[in-house]
C-alpha cells in the first residue's frame, strides 16, 4: 500500500490544510499514516498559525490511541484489501506527522529577490539587466517576509531554490539535518518510493503567491531532492503526484494608492481571475506538469449563483475589524486570516479521492502517462436571482465503481460521512450552548448519570479548543461570536450575511447560523416534536444506552453512536432552498 | 370478626402490605422514569429521583403503620366481647406486629423497585430508575 504525503502551500493551502485536518478529525482517513509538509513563506501568517494550532490539538486528542501501522501485505503476500476498504472510521483516527518548511526571508541577506540573488555582486550592471528581463523592478525589491504577493514567476523560482538549498545544507551538516523538517519529509518520500510507493498530493491556489508558485515546481523539487539524497539512485516511477488547484473564489478590497505607493507590489483580488486563467492554461499545456502529475483536481467558484465573498465583510462582521479600516490591504502576517470556504472542503476531499484505493487504485497509477484532470460541477437550485449551488454528501466524495469486496462500504459511505459530520456538529453545539463550552462540565453531567470518562488535562483543553474552532467561539473583540470552521463554510456558502431558513448538507440553519449558539442542536435530528427538554432527555437516554465508560476515544465514539441511534435528518438538497 | 382469630391469622394482613409496597414501588418507578434527564454540570434530576425513592419509603412506612392501626382499631372495636385485660394484651401484641408488617411493606417496596429497575436497565437499557442506587 502506498504511503500518503500532503503538501500544503500558501494561504489558501493553509485553509485547505485546515479542512484536511478536520477531515482527519472527522474520521475520513481512518488508520492512515499521513505526512504533511506545510510550506509557507510568511512565518506569521494567521492561517498557517491556525493550521498548526489545529494539528497540535489533533495530536493531543489522538494521544495514545495511535493509528495502526498499515499492513502492506497479508501473510500470503497479497494486498491487504481489508485494511484499505474502510473509508470512514473513528474520529481522530489518522496518524499525522507534520513537517514545516518556511524559507527564512526575514534576514538582511534574504529579505528580497535583489539581495537574495546577489545581483550587486560581480558585474552588477549585467546582473541587473539579466534580472530585469524576468522581473520588474518592484518585484525584485518587495519584502518577501509576507510571501510572494501573487508574483508566481518569482515565487516558483525562489521556492524551488529554497527547497533544494535546504536539502543540500542538510546533507552537508548533520546538526542541520536533525533539525530540518523538510529533510525528514523528503527522506520519508524517498523511503516510501523505495517500497510500495508514495502518493504525494499538493494543495494550493492558482491565483495567489506561495501556493500558485509551489504547485508547478513541487513535483520537480521533491524528485530532485530525493535524487540529492540518494545520489541519483532512485526510481521515480513510484512517486505518484496529485494536486488540487483552486481558482479564484474570494475577493478583498483593492489596496489604496498610499499603500500601493509604499509597498509597490501588493496582491489585488481583481487580478485573481486573470491569474487563475493564466495558471490553468499553463497547467493543461505544460509538458512537465502533464508528465509529473498523475491527477489534478480543478476547483473553481464562478458564474451565476456562485457568489464570491468579500473577506473584509467577514472580518468586519465577526473579527471586529472597523468598517472604515480598508485603507491597508493585508499582505500577510497576523492580519491574513480569511474565512474557510466550501471549496477548501472540496479540496480536502480531493486529497481523499487521490489517496483512497477505491477511487485511485495503486495498480492504475503507473499506467497514467499524462495528467488526468478531474472536476465536479454543481447544479443550481432556486428561482430567479435566488440561486445557489446544490451540494449533497455524494458531491463531497463518492465511489463510482466500487470493487465487489468493498460494495458494502460504498453503499454506506455517505451515511457514515453524514453521521460523523453531524455527530461532531451536535456535540460541539451541545457543549457550546449547554455546558459553557467546557467538555468537563458535560463529563460531570454524564458522571452524575452513571457514565464516567477519564480525560487527561491536555485532552480536555484540546477538545474544548477544538470544538470552539470547529463550531464557534466567543469573540475577543466584542460580545459576539466568531464562527468556527464548519459555520464559516456554511456562511461562505450562503454568503457572509446568511439569509435565515437555509440548510447546508441537510443541517438546518438553526444549528449553523452564526448568531445561533447551538441551543437548537436537536433540529438536526430526525425526530418530530422535539423541544430542548425532550431532546436533552432523549440524548442522554441514548448516550447511556449506547456509550461505554472509558477514555476520550470511548466518549467521542459514544457521541457518534448516540446521534446515529437517534437518527439524523435526511433531507434532500431539493428541499433545502425555500421555494418562493 | 373475632379479633383472636385475626391475630392468629396475621397473614390476612399481608396482601394489604404487599399492595402498599408494590403500588408505591410502581409509583416511584413511573415518576423516576418520566422525570427527564437534563443538561447541566450538576444535574438535579438524579437527586430528584433519589428524593422520590426515599420519600416514598417514608410514605410506605407511614401508610403501612396507619393501615395497621386503623385495621386493628376497627377489629378491637368490633370485638366488644373481649375483656379489658385481654384487649390490652392483644394491643401489645399488635404493636409488635405493626413494626413487622411495616418492614414487610418496606421490603416489598424496595425489592419490587430494585427488581423492576434492574429489569429495565438490563433488558431495555433504561437507566433512570436504577440510578438511585449507588452501585451500578
Amino acid at each position: 500500500m502506498s504511503q500518503y504525503f500532503l503538501v500544503a502551500a500558501g494561504g489558501t493551502g493553509m485553509r485547505c490544510l485546515q479542512s484536511f485536518i478536520q477531515l482527519c478529525a472527522l474520521g475520513m482517513f481512518p488508520k492512515k499514516n499521513i505526512t504533511i509538509l506545510l510550506m509557507e513563506t510568511d512565518a506569521e501568517n494567521k492561517d498557517k498559525a491556525n493550521a498548526e494550532q489545529l494539528l497540535t490539538w489533533y495530536n493531543y486528542l489522538q494521544g495514545k490511541a495511535k493509528a495502526e501501522e498499515p499492513k502492506d501485505k497479508t501473510n500470503d503476500g497479497t494486498e491487504n484489501k481489508a485494511a484499505e476498504s474502510s473509508m470512514v472510521g473513528d474520529y481522530f483516527s489518522a496518524n499525522i506527522d507534520l513537517c514545516l518548511f518556511v524559507p527564512d526571508y526575514s534576514r538582511d541577506d534574504s529579505r528580497s529577490f535583489k539581495v537574495l540573488s546577489q545581483v550587486e555582486r560581480g558585474n552588477s550592471e549585467v546582473n541587473h539587466k539579466l534580472a530585469n528581463i524576468f522581473y520588474e523592478e518592484g518585484v525584485q525589491e518587495f519584502d518577501l517576509g509576507h510571501g510572494y504577493r501573487a508574483q508566481t514567476h518569482l515565487g516558483s523560482y525562489l521556492m524551488y531554490h529554497a527547497i533544494i538549498q535546504e536539502i543540500r545544507t542538510a546533507i552537508s551538516d548533520d546538526m542541520f539535518k536533525g533539525k530540518s523538517e523538510l529533510y525528514r519529509f523528503i527522506s520519508k518520500v524517498q523511503t516510501a518510493s523505495a517500497g510500495d510507493g508514495a502518493r504525494v498530493f499538493a494543495l494550493g491556489s492558482t491565483f495567489g503567491g506561495t501556493g500558485a508558485s509551489a504547485i508547478p515546481i513541487i513535483t520537480r523539487a521533491i524528485t530532485d531532492s530525493c535524487k540529492i539524497l540518494t545520489g541519483d539512485k532512485i526510481s521515480m516511477e513510484k512517486i505518484y503526484y496529485g494536486a488540487v488547484v483552486l481558482s479564484a473564489y474570494f475577493k478583498f478590497p483593492p489596496p489604496s494608492d498610499n499603500h500601493l505607493k509604499k509597498d509597490k507590489v501588493i496582491a489585488n483580488s481583481i487580478f485573481f481571475e486573470h491569474n487563475s486563467a493564466s495558471a490553468l492554461m499553463y497547467y493543461v499545456n505544460d509538458g512537465t506538469i502533464k508528465k509529473t502529475y498523475k491527477r489534478m483536481y480543478i476547483l473553481g467558484w464562478g458564474g451565476k449563483g456562485f457568489v464570491w465573498n468579500n473577506t473584509d465583510d467577514y472580518k468586519i462582521e465577526f473579527l471586529g475589524k472597523p468598517k472604515n479600516a480598508t485603507d491597508k490591504t493585508a499582505t500577510g502576517g497576523k492580519a491574513q486570516e480569511n474565512p474557510c470556504h466550501v471549496l477548501e472542503l472540496l479540496a480536502a476531499f480531493s486529497a481523499k479521492h487521490f489517496f483512497e484505493e477505491q477511487t485511485t487504485p495503486s495498480l492504475a497509477l503507473p499506467d497514467i502517462m499524462e495528467t488526468q484532470f478531474r472536476y465536479k460541477s454543481f447544479e443550481l437550485d432556486g428561482i430567479g436571482d435566488n440561486l445557489m449551488p446544490k451540494i449533497e454528501w455524494d458531491d463531497l466524495f463518492s465511489v463510482q465503481k466500487p470493487a465487489k469486496q468493498d460494495s458494502t462500504d460504498a453503499v454506506k459511505i455517505h451515511d457514515q460521512m453524514k453521521d460523523n459530520f453531524v455527530g461532531m456538529v451536535i456535540f460541539a453545539a451541545i457543549i457550546n450552548s449547554a455546558f459553557e463550552g467546557k467538555v468537563s462540565n458535560f463529563l460531570s453531567c454524564l458522571q452524575a448519570h452513571g457514565k464516567t470518562f477519564e480525560l487527561t488535562e491536555k485532552e480536555t483543553e484540546s477538545i474544548d479548543a477544538y470544538l470552539q474552532y470547529f463550531y464557534s467561539s466567543k469573540s475577543q473583540q466584542n460580545d459576539g461570536v466568531v464562527p468556527g470552521w464548519f459555520k464559516q463554510i456554511y456562511l461562505t456558502f450562503h454568503s457572509i450575511k446568511s439569509e435565515p431558513g437555509k440548510m447546508f448538507l441537510g443541517i438546518p440553519s438553526g444549528v449553523l447560523s452564526a448568531n445561533e449558539s447551538g441551543e437548537k442542536w436537536y433540529l438536526a435530528l430526525d425526530r418530530n416534536g422535539l423541544d430542548a427538554k425532550k431532546a436533552q432527555n432523549l440524548f442522554i437516554s441514548e448516550f447511556l444506552r449506547t456509550a461505554v465508560s472509558g477514555k476520550f476515544n470511548e466518549l467521542i465514539a459514544g457521541i457518534r453512536a448516540t446521534v446515529t441511534a437517534i437518527g439524523i435528518k435526511n433531507e434532500l438538497a431539493e428541499t433545502l432552498i425555500e421555494k418562493k | 370478626m373475632d379479633l383472636e382469630i385475626f391475630i392468629e391469622n396475621l397473614s390476612s394482613l399481608l396482601p394489604f402490605h404487599l399492595a402498599i409496597g408494590l403500588f408505591f414501588a410502581l409509583l416511584a418507578l413511573t415518576i423516576n422514569h418520566l422525570l427527564p434527564y437534563s443538561f447541566s454540570k450538576k444535574p438535579k434530576d438524579g437527586l430528584f429521583r433519589k428524593i422520590v425513592f426515599y420519600a416514598l419509603i417514608v410514605v410506605v412506612l407511614i401508610l403501612s403503620f396507619v393501615g395497621d392501626v386503623f385495621y386493628l382499631f376497627d377489629s378491637i372495636v368490633e370485638a366488644e366481647s373481649l375483656s379489658q385485660a385481654k384487649a390490652k394484651h392483644l394491643l401489645e401484641d399488635l404493636n409488635d406486629t405493626k413494626i413487622i408488617s411495616a418492614l414487610f411493606s418496606l421490603i416489598v417496596y424496595v425489592l419490587s423497585y430494585f427488581l423492576i429497575a434492574l429489569l429495565l436497565k438490563n433488558y431495555y437499557s433504561l437507566f433512570k430508575c436504577f440510578s438511585v442506587f449507588k452501585f451500578k
